[in-house]
């Protein structure tokens, strides 16, 4: 499903007009919604179109949990959790829980969702070592919800680095902040006083930057200007930083996509450090600590329609939701993966803002999340200072400020205009940029919340709906075939990362059948949630061509 | 041998002069008089609230608050949220305050004291009725200023979001226990006796635990350069006492090397620090004149011996640590509140049980508190590093920071709050019960004190290492007999008057409370005075 203004554009044109003329012959009124909505492509002119619509529910439960990346859960493989029941293993390095406050409970779970650390050195991925350390689950019945799943994960490994190297920061007692963004226009505004992208400035339009000025005489005394990131980043091998310069956010040119390493694939400058994400995105960070999550992870199969599976078969899909029946979680990290698909498209309510020549202006007074007040009329984006193709971060290719990721006139678990929420577990706080800041109840109003004034609370019973066409370009989704081929389904990935394998097990140990193939994970959920169905609705149709 | 350390010197030798005096005893009862006792109480009021320009109280200022019936300020000037007066839970109303005890920040610069602007931004106060503990005031602060500052210049690490973690100690070890696996003075290693750090392995299994590094790679450099106007310059810092004392800017009287930077406290101690801003509260001051005997007052040169006081503050359970209670307007180190139990080894100190640090490591009985071989004695730029001790003692949570030990050390001074404070300052204190028992963070069961609770704070105005000030009642009448309460230009020597800290010093007792990063209201009732004394010098 196209999502992009310049998306949108491009295909109006064309199928529109072809939607608008044909279809009111023998199309459904959601077909012809989503066809003048821009969600349905036809190739040619139809001579029929029958539509259908297709329901399944899952409920969790213990069998759903997984152990690792060969693909099987609990009812295939009685190992995974200890203790449970009479097939299971006893119990021995990690004992059962008792959930504080209502009792359950909980079984140790073993997986390989989880990584070893070292300080200093990295993470590596764990083994089913029969520790049974990754967490604790158990079976739930409970109103008004029914049958279900409680979830409770151990706490998340971390490990120190050296100064810059690490994705959070430590402090005293143990406690750590998020040191990291994917957005350089964010962590240059924690860091420093100087703006790549204006926006606060005297004159945005301009690249002169704010005085330092000295608080007692108010004698200027320095420029932010002087106070801006040294960008020459060094790489790192074999735990030596190179004389080679970054220059490259590609994957395999001169770093791999890593999470878990210091001692390879990061650039280390003098402000700051960069580590390749699987997708290409840059990592800045400034910490010097990083932390690695024990994941729960379930797998769900549900089926579809069988017609869907004759070969040659392929239904448009003009609908396609998930709801899922939950507890909010106390971090936005829990994620849905339909098809083993991540989609940074499903954004939930972005701020809003107007159009004013190249550049975007918020619509409205708000505050960014660290409490800063950002008037109607705040540039979002500031195009003159865009940098192109060449910049590492999307940006400071779009001239993005800091004030579009951070401000809080947002919402990933609602959805906005065209689009629905992210795609993971309604929680109670932004996430992302804004990674531990909770959601108001009235939106732009300032942060720091109080308890009472939270939109969503940690515990509290919810439906989240996701909508699985939401995509930038066409969605894999938006036909039969890439729900039940995943060659189909270039976003899923094989055992090997490659985007044509078949059906079998995905890179993150997804069964990829002819059914739909649902993933969740659960992290960092350490006082536990719970999980109870999921519900996919579907809405296709037939379409029949001349010759 | 279990930890009985006296926390006065003076008290120590006042045991022994009770034994060697028995002797004396029949001639010393024919020239005593029957010991003494005095007890006075204040109520606090919004008239303590210190203020205006001059540091006066609103007693005599009445335009330190804006709004309230009796001020001559009977509209306040800010139409910003802070500025105007505002409403608790409990319906009192809370007018803001007008004061100098804050300050104006500025990025990668510092931070400078606040001007008499009447902007009336630092803070709200107001009377609360008697539910039980008598008439009160409620006071809460504003939010705290925060400047950002170049990697290792700050005092706190700035996240996503705006969220801070504190980034500074005062102890070597405690730090290198946040940043390296180096263990300056070790107690995990495998052999604490030796300088042998621990390996760092290869955590992929099919590595088979093949050796890749050693923490003693990874440790801090602790060469540190003095900056100047914003330059690091050439000059290595050798010895503290070439940098005086600052805790505001970072142009100037600051040192930073790789990994941290450091910077002097009044007090002379260093502060290391490894974060990237600094935070400057904005301070509510409350100050209140207590009677103290008259024949004190009469005798100004005569010294009575003081052999007992304690001050017992009622007031609501704050959120945080840092409320000092500053009788005569002195701090005290000494009062600790209940300390970590060890036995000790030789030179060293050993722990007596397991137990958790604030940061949720397990260290078993058997810990090293005190590796005395490790220490680097007088030279060295901390007290931590001058005797050996480890980051285990100051971070394990076998400690109460607000419970008195009996005949030993009182709690410290400061209102009593549900953290740790110091070097574990955001975690909350581990109930009786859980203590040692269950590993950090605590959930609400397993805390000890609650925010918001009306408790009394005791604290022994005795305590003190080496002779206090207090002990004779020329410390507390005549401020030029008290050394630790400083003049204006900081002259230990200054007679009565106003203290460097703005708090009148007066023949009676002068109490200031300062409150500090509670934006949710703290309530404080009484405090009340109780002295033993004999009044025959």
């Amino acid at each position: 499903m196209p999502r992009s203004i310049d998306q949108l554009e491009r295909r109006a044109g064309s199928m529109l007009r072809t939607c608008f003329s044909l279809l009111p012959l023998f199309a459904s009124a959601t077909f012809l919604t989503a066809c003048s909505d821009g969600d349905v492509t036809l190739e040619q002119e139809p001579i029929s179109i029958e539509t259908f619509s297709h329901s399944v529910t899952h409920t969790f439960s213990v069998a759903d949990v997984q152990g690792g990346f060969d693909g099987k859960t609990q009812a295939e493989d009685s190992t995974i959790v200890c203790g449970i029941d009479a097939n299971a293993p006893a119990c021995a390095t990690t004992q059962p829980i008792i959930a504080k406050q209502t009792g359950e409970t909980l079984y140790p779970v073993d997986s390989e969702f989880g990584f070893y650390v070292e300080d200093f050195v990295g993470g590596a991925q764990k083994i089913r070592d029969q520790d049974h350390a990754e967490g604790w689950v158990n079976d739930i019945d409970q109103a008004p919800n029914g049958k279900g799943l409680m979830v409770a994960n151990s706490k998340t490994d971390s490990f120190l680095t050296p100064a810059r190297y690490g994705s959070w920061c430590t402090g005293l007692g143990g406690a750590l902040v998020k040191c990291s963004s994917e957005h350089y226009t964010t962590f240059e505004h924690v860091l420093t006083c100087n703006e790549t992208v204006p926006y606060t400035t005297a004159d945005p339009s301009s690249s002169v930057q704010k005085d330092l000025i000295d608080p007692e005489t108010n004698a200027v005394v320095g420029n932010c200007a002087d106070a801006r990131l040294d960008n020459d980043l060094k790489i790192v091998r074999g735990g030596s930083v190179t004389d080679e310069s970054l220059t490259s956010m590609m994957p395999g040119v001169q770093m791999a996509a890593n999470e878990s390493t210091v001692r390879d694939d990061i650039a280390i400058g003098k402000d700051y450090s960069i580590s390749l994400k699987d997708d290409g995105k840059p990592l800045y960070r400034w910490g010097n600590a990083v932390k690695r999550p024990n994941d729960i992870r379930m797998y769900a199969r549900m089926a579809l329609p069988d017609t869907w599976k004759q070969p040659g078969e392929n239904f448009i899909v003009f609908k396609a939701e998930l709801i899922v029946n939950h507890e909010i979680t106390n971090n936005p990290n829990d994620q849905l993966r339909p098809e083993d698909m991540e989609n940074e498209a499903a954004t939930g309510r972005l701020p809003a803002y107007t159009v004013s020549g190249a550049n975007w202006l918020s619509d409205k007074d708000c505050y960014e999340g660290d409490g800063n007040f950002i008037p109607a009329g705040t540039l979002f984006k500031n195009a003159a200072f865009a940098q192109g193709d060449t910049a590492f971060s999307s940006d400071l290719r779009l001239g993005l400020t800091n004030a579009w990721y951070t401000s809080i006139d947002r919402d990933p678990f609602e959805a906005g205009i065209d689009v629905g929420p992210r795609w993971r577990l309604g929680s109670n706080k932004f996430g992302q940029d804004l990674p531990s800041l909770e959601i108001p109840s009235n939106a732009c109003t300032q942060p720091p919340f109080k308890h009472d004034t939270y939109k969503y609370a940690t515990g509290t019973e919810v439906t989240t709906t996701i909508d699985l066409l939401d995509f930038d370009g066409t969605s894999p989704l938006a036909t039969s075939l890439g729900w039940v081929d995943a060659r189909s389904n270039d976003i899923n990935l094989g055992v090997d990362g490659d985007p044509k394998a078949p059906n079998g097990i995905s890179i993150n140990g997804l069964p990829l059948t002819e059914d739909f193939d649902l993933g969740v994970y659960i992290k960092g959920d350490a006082k536990g949630t719970r999980i109870y169905n999921a519900t996919l609705n579907i809405e296709y149709a037939k379409v029949t061509y001349g010759e | 041998m279990k930890n009985t350390k006296p926390t006065s010197k003076l008290r120590a030798a006042f045991a022994l002069n009770t034994v060697a005096g028995l002797a004396l005893l029949p001639l010393a009862a024919a020239i005593h008089a029957a010991p003494q006792t005095h007890t006075v109480s204040h109520a606090f009021s919004i008239n303590d609230i210190q203020g205006g320009a001059n540091n006066a109280t609103y007693a005599t200022d009445k335009t330190i608050l804006c709004g309230e019936a009796g001020s001559t300020v009977t509209a306040c000037p800010s139409t910003d949220v802070t500025g105007q007066p505002i409403v608790d839970k409990q319906s009192n109303t809370l007018y803001p305050v007008e004061s100098l005890f804050g300050f104006v920040v500025s990025d990668f610069v510092g931070a400078a004291p606040r001007i008499f602007d009447q902007d009336y931004q630092e803070g709200f106060a107001g009377n609360v009725p008697d539910t039980g503990n008598g008439t009160g005031i409620a006071v809460a602060n504003v939010q705290t200023d925060v400047f950002k500052t170049k990697p290792s210049y700050g005092t706190w690490c700035a996240g996503l979001g705006g969220v801070t973690v504190k980034c500074s100690s005062e102890h070597y070890t405690v730090m290198e226990h946040v940043l390296s696996c180096n263990e300056t003075v070790p107690y995990t290693t495998a052999d604490p006796s030796t300088d042998v750090q621990r390996d760092l392995i290869d955590p992929d299994p099919a590595a088979n635990g093949a050796v890749l590094d050693n923490c003693a790679n990874n440790k801090l450099s602790t060469d540190l350069y003095i900056v100047r106007d914003f330059v690091v310059s050439d000059d290595l810092l050798t010895d503290t006492s070439l940098m005086p004392a600052n805790e505001s800017t970072v142009r100037d009287d600051i040192a930073v090397g790789r990994d941290y930077g450091i910077t002097i406290k009044d007090d002379g101690k260093p502060l290391y620090r490894w974060g990237n801003a600094v935070k400057r509260p904005i301070d509510l001051r409350l100050y209140a004149q207590m009677a103290l005997p008259q024949l004190w007052k009469d005798n100004p040169s005569t010294a009575y011996t003081v052999t007992a006081a304690t001050l017992k503050v009622v007031h609501s359970t704050s959120n945080n640590p840092n409320d000092q209670i500053r009788p005569e307007d002195m701090e005290n180190e000494s009062a600790t509140g209940r300390l970590p139990t060890y036995t000790v080894s030789g030179a060293n100190w050993v722990s007596d049980r397991d137990c958790y640090e604030g940061d949720g490591n397990f260290i078993p009985a058997g810990t090293l508190f005190k590796n005395a071989a490790f220490a680097q004695g007088s030279g060295a730029f901390s007290s931590d590093l001058s005797q050996g001790l480890t980051n285990a003692w100051y971070t394990t949570t076998g400690r109460d920071p607000f419970e008195a030990v009996a005949n030993v050390v009182g709690p410290r001074w400061r209102l009593l709050a549900n953290k740790y404070g110091q070097d574990i300052p955001g975690l909350e204190i581990a109930s009786t019960a859980k203590e040692c028992q269950v590993a950090p963070p605590f959930v609400d069961a397993d805390q000890k004190y609650v925010v918001g609770d009306v408790v009394t704070t005791t604290v022994d105005l005795l305590d003190f290492d080496g002779t206090s000030p207090l002990a004779t009642s020329l410390g507390w009448v005549d401020a030029s007999q008290n050394s630790i309460n400083l003049g204006p230009g900081d002259d230990p020597t200054a007679g009565n008057g106003i203290s460097v800290n703005g708090l009148p010093l007066t023949p009676d007792f002068d109490l200031a409370l300062y409150v500090k990063g509670d934006k949710k209201p703290v309530y404080i009732y009484s405090a009340t005075l109780e002295i033993s004394w004999d009044d025959v010098p």
